[in-house]
């Protein structure tokens, strides 16, 4: 009798001590527009509530901090994050952990930043990148400040010596080059090399960084959850799987290239260089 | 009045002042116009080109926008993209073709050097001038130029605008707004001319007249039907006039005045410049009678000074060369006395001097010479009396010597020295034997011989004190030889003498008690000492020494041994009680008991005064058994529990020990006893303590640490003794509102006390501060005068 109440009793104190979530919401990326992120997000959504047998609902919110603080609190347990909003939340949080990373279109599990300038420049060096106007495409763009700043600090250079300003977008950032309204650029390469043939020229290229990430609490979700989840995401194969690319076509950009099974670790490297960098402008 | 004549005021003719305005007027209309000219060009040129950069703009948004949308739809895609942009271009150079000619502008698109479109002639400079930038506007030769670069396509976009029409407007602006400010310079310029001929030339006129009748002392009031300053003017120069003449009839009055006050003095009065006497008053005439005016007086003197004596004290003052008498009196904080002899007598006058300050530089001395002869008469009869009665209070009337006054007055600067005390043996038989007044005549004999005696010695000086002491201070004597060399011949000076009393030849034996300190008490207190060893050991002479001192002390300390046997037997040893209350709850009052003696007289004696001489008769114990006999007795009938001190000797003495703790057992009321016990090294030593703790404990009792912090402290000393209570040492606690360390100290003790359980106890609260100060350090009880002082009955 005193082994069934103990019994009884251990298995309470373990359900009370375990997250039980009846809907589990997701967060995507902060932007400004919450109307079409919603709708380029709720394919997914949909997906993963059938593929793991859950509700799962969007909440948008327009700054990452505002998601970090959402996940810490229990308010979301899922968050798509850009690799360099990723790394700063996991400073402020370390119980953020990724549980996909996404793949580029080329099926790449990671990517580079290039600096250009046009052909018709006078700039034929990144060591000569100083009291010039730089376009970069948005503030947290892992082409954006912090990987301008990873080319130039590789030449003792810095963005802070020159005149920075964001397009918005990687082809905003082509463009303003293209008008002459910026001396340099910095976007992703991929980007980089649809529009080389307008006679742009490449001048550095960074090192790889991991994709965007799907990342959640560490205790946020059930083992099984997150289990059933990664599985549900690493499974689709678009390159290869004309179902999945169909089933994925309306996805976001960032998340219809397929997904693989990430760690912390993944991202260390661009963590320890965003702390080198100090404050983001 | 005369620097009015210098004053030669013109006011200039209508003509005068008009002719000079209207050619400086056309002078300035002619810089005018030029100033106004460029002024004007600059503005209309500016605005000229920011109409044409607004133009520009718009032609250049629509290239601009038309290609951002070609590249958004098709940038990926070259070979769509080159097509596309090909059509693009050809549409965009219609637009522009098209947008110029429907204005007044001209303009012109260029790809590197060759013309796409061009409705004028474009000069080769221009062009080199407009491409250093990619967007620009300028004015180049006669035309306004818009340039625009479109680095696509390397288009080269111009439009032009001339600069005739912007000339043509700038000419005919600066025209009309200089003609208008010549006609409003014009005709301010007369119009001021107007009023100035009206409302000052004629009024100042008027004024001018009126002042210089003032010159000549006559004061008519001037009628002024004037503008409102010249009325002013007019009406301050009236009442300046009337408050002339009132002022001259107020100074002749006050003259007046001034001259019956200095006569209405009994004292001699002048006024004096300090080196000339202006004015004196009639006592001065009187007093120098022999000079009939102030003129005669100054025919013959100078300065009242020349009748001064000369009297070389400071508070004389007479005549001296390179000192002005007059100024050295006004300065002195005391008035001055000067003496004066007229015929066979003397006066002696009091001098003040007083420096008044006029307007402006002028300033007088008003000098009174107060006649205070009389006075001064009296004050030195009065003196000389004074110092009589201060001698007859010195000195001894029957022998003429100094008495003991005038010994203890010299000592009372006294540097390191001797001092002996001699007493004639056995004086009253004497006394007895030939009666007082041979008595007095041996006394005054026996002073006169050792007076002569001692003359010899430097430094010493011979007083007579009571009946028949003698003392003889030594000032020079500054080691023990000398004053035993000293007294060695006193002694046989007076050995060798002999009186005559009555036709009878007698001598007469002196003990002399003599020592030798820095300080005067001393001095006197073991002289005596001395001598009254001397006269008991029967030597004739001792110098008191260190011996004697412990002497003194055992004497003392034998004196309250007795009292202390007898006070125990008489049940005069006694409880007072000193409440120690807590801040957290203020109705739970302890009490500290502490012991009192009460001696014969009623006086109460604290336990500094005979603990330590209990100790050392060995009744101390006595005094414990006492104390904590009658604390238990009178606690049993009494609210709160209460503090008793023990020491270690207590603890370590079985027979104490025992009858402790047999005491507490016994008792009734173990919980209400606590013990206070003093930290010190031998407390840490030995076990005996801690089994005592334990036993007491065991009962109920509880445990105090007294004057914790203040040299031996140990927090785990206090944590094996396990006590209840910490008293933080007084010095500690007093030293809280000024002194850091002592703060910091005791907030770790509490802080260590609050851990470890223990209550904490600041004795010697002495005031509001230090009681708010331990209440804001969190301590549990506070004791001291600012609460209670120690008193026989405990607070209820």
């Amino acid at each position: 009798m005193r082994a069934f109440i103990t019994t009884i009793l251990t298995g309470l104190l373990y359900l009370t001590m375990q997250p039980v979530f009846s809907v589990i919401r997701l967060a995507p990326l902060p932007t400004i527009n919450s109307q079409s992120i919603l709708k380029q997000y709720e394919p997914m959504a949909r997906y993963l509530s059938s593929a793991i047998g859950e509700k799962i609902e969007i909440a948008y919110y327009a700054d990452y901090r505002q998601v970090v603080t959402a996940l810490r609190d229990g308010e979301v347990q899922l968050a798509v994050l850009g690799p360099v909003p990723y790394v700063m939340a996991r400073r402020e949080q370390r119980a953020i952990i990724p549980l996909v990373r996404f793949l580029e279109s080329n099926g790449e599990e990671e990517y580079t930043c290039t600096l250009f300038v046009r052909e018709k420049s006078t700039v034929r060096e990144a060591g000569l990148i100083k009291n010039l106007d730089i376009s970069l495409p948005q503030k947290l763009s892992t082409c954006g400040y912090f990987g301008a700043e990873e080319i130039l600090r590789s030449y003792s250079l810095s963005v802070k010596q020159n005149r920075f300003s964001y397009a918005g977008s990687h082809s905003n950032v082509v463009l303003s080059i293209l008008l002459g309204e910026s001396d340099a650029g910095v976007v992703k390469t991929s980007i980089f090399r649809q529009y080389i043939h307008h006679g742009l020229v490449p001048l550095a290229e960074t090192k790889p960084f991991p994709g965007f990430a799907l990342a959640s609490l560490e205790h946020g979700l059930l083992g099984a959850q997150k289990e059933k989840i990664i599985r549900a995401l690493t499974v689709l194969n678009p390159r290869t799987n004309l179902r999945d690319k169909k089933l994925m076509a309306s996805w976001s950009a960032e998340l219809r290239n397929g997904a693989i099974r990430a760690n912390p670790e993944d991202y260390a490297p661009m963590e320890a260089a965003v702390l080198a960098l100090g404050e983001i402008e | 009045m005369k620097g009015l004549r210098r004053f030669n005021f013109r006011v200039p003719l209508l003509t005068q002042i008009l002719v000079p305005v209207i050619l400086l007027g056309l002078v300035v209309f002619a810089a005018g116009i030029k100033v106004l000219q460029s002024a004007l060009e600059k503005q209309i040129h500016e605005n000229f080109l920011s109409v044409l950069e607004n133009f520009g703009s718009e032609l250049k948004y629509q290239i601009v926008s038309d290609y951002r949308n070609l590249f958004l739809q098709t940038g990926t895609d070259s070979r769509r993209f080159d097509s596309a942009s090909r059509a693009e271009q050809s549409e965009s150079l219609v637009n522009f073709v098209s947008k110029i000619n429907s204005t007044k502008y001209k303009g012109s698109v260029l790809q590197g050097d060759r013309i796409l479109y061009s409705n004028m002639e474009i000069p080769g400079a221009l062009l080199e001038k407009s491409r250093k930038n990619k967007e620009s506007t300028f004015i180049f030769q006669n035309y306004f130029v818009y340039h625009y670069h479109f680095y696509p396509w390397n288009w080269d976009i111009l439009v032009f605008h001339d600069n005739e029409s912007s000339n043509a407007v700038i000419h005919k602006n600066a025209v009309i707004v200089g003609g208008i400010i010549f006609l409003l310079l014009t005709g301010i310029t007369f119009f001021l001319a107007l009023i100035l001929q009206r409302v000052v030339k004629s009024p100042i006129k008027t004024l001018l007249e009126s002042l210089k009748k003032i010159e000549r002392e006559q004061y008519d009031f001037i009628s002024l039907e004037s503008s409102r300053e010249f009325g002013r003017l007019a009406a301050g120069i009236n009442h300046m006039s009337q408050v002339i003449e009132s002022r001259e009839k107020q100074i002749l009055s006050e003259k007046q005045k001034v001259q019956k006050i200095m006569d209405s003095q009994s004292s001699i009065v002048i006024l004096s410049t300090g080196t000339e006497i202006l004015h004196a008053n009639q006592a001065f005439f009187q007093f120098f009678h022999e000079f009939s005016s102030l003129e005669d007086f100054k025919l013959r003197h100078s300065c009242i000074c020349d009748f001064f004596e000369r009297v070389d004290e400071p508070e004389y003052v007479y005549k001296k060369e390179q000192e002005n008498w007059i100024e050295v009196t006004s300065k002195s904080l005391h008035p001055k006395k000067a003496i004066i002899k007229r015929g066979d007598k003397t006066y002696t006058f009091n001098v003040v001097a007083n420096y008044l300050h006029f307007e402006a530089e002028e300033f007088l001395n008003v000098v009174t010479l107060t006649d205070i002869s009389e006075l001064e008469e009296y004050r030195l009869k009065l003196e000389e009396s004074r110092d009589n009665l201060v001698h007859q209070l010195y000195t001894d009337s029957l022998t003429g010597l100094p008495n003991r006054l005038a010994l203890l007055r010299d000592l009372e600067n006294m540097e390191r020295s001797a001092l002996a005390i001699l007493n004639i043996d056995s004086f009253q038989e004497i006394n007895d034997f030939f009666g007082t007044k041979i008595g007095d005549k041996l006394l005054r004999d026996l002073g006169e011989r050792v007076g002569q005696h001692l003359a010899k010695v430097p430094g010493a000086k011979l007083y007579k004190l009571s009946s028949d002491e003698y003392a003889v201070h030594f000032s020079e004597i500054k080691e023990l030889n000398g004053l035993n060399g000293a007294l060695v011949a006193v002694s046989e000076f007076m050995n060798e003498q002999v009186y005559n009393a009555a036709g009878n030849e007698i001598r007469m034996n002196l003990s002399a008690g003599a020592s030798l300190e820095n300080n005067a008490h001393e001095l006197f207190t073991r002289a005596d000492i001395a001598l009254k060893l001397a006269r008991e050991y029967n030597s004739s002479f001792r110098v008191y020494d260190e011996s004697q001192k412990s002497i003194e002390r055992y004497h003392q300390n034998i004196e309250l041994t007795h009292q202390l046997k007898k006070a125990i037997e008489e049940n005069r040893i006694i409880l007072y009680f000193q409440p120690i209350v807590s801040l957290d709850n203020p109705d739970a009052i302890k009490h500290e008991v502490l012991v009192r003696l009460v001696a014969e007289n009623g006086d109460v004696i604290g336990p500094n005064e005979f603990l330590e001489v209990a100790k050392r008769i060995h009744i101390y114990d006595r005094i414990t058994e006492i104390v904590l006999t009658a604390s238990i007795k009178y606690f049993s009938n009494q609210p709160g529990s209460f503090t008793i001190n023990i020491s270690g000797e207590d603890i370590f003495n079985h027979r104490v020990r025992d009858m402790i703790i047999q005491k507490v057992r016994d008792s009734g009321i173990a919980d209400k006893i606590i013990f206070e016990l003093t930290e010190s090294e031998e407390i840490k030593k030995y076990e005996e303590v801690n089994e005592f703790i334990r036993t007491v404990k065991a009962f109920g009792a509880r445990i105090a640490i007294d004057d914790f912090g203040s040299g031996y402290s140990n927090f785990q000393h206090i944590l094996n003794l396990r006590a209840d209570f910490l008293k933080i040492d007084g010095s500690l606690i007093q030293g809280i509102l000024k002194d850091k360390t002592s703060l910091a100290l005791v907030e770790t003790i509490v802080a260590f006390a609050k851990k470890a359980g223990i209550a904490t106890v600041a004795e010697y609260i002495d005031s509001q501060e230090l009681f708010n100060k331990a209440k804001e350090l969190e301590i549990n009880f506070v004791q001291g005068f600012f609460i209670s002082r120690p008193s026989p009955s405990t607070v209820k």
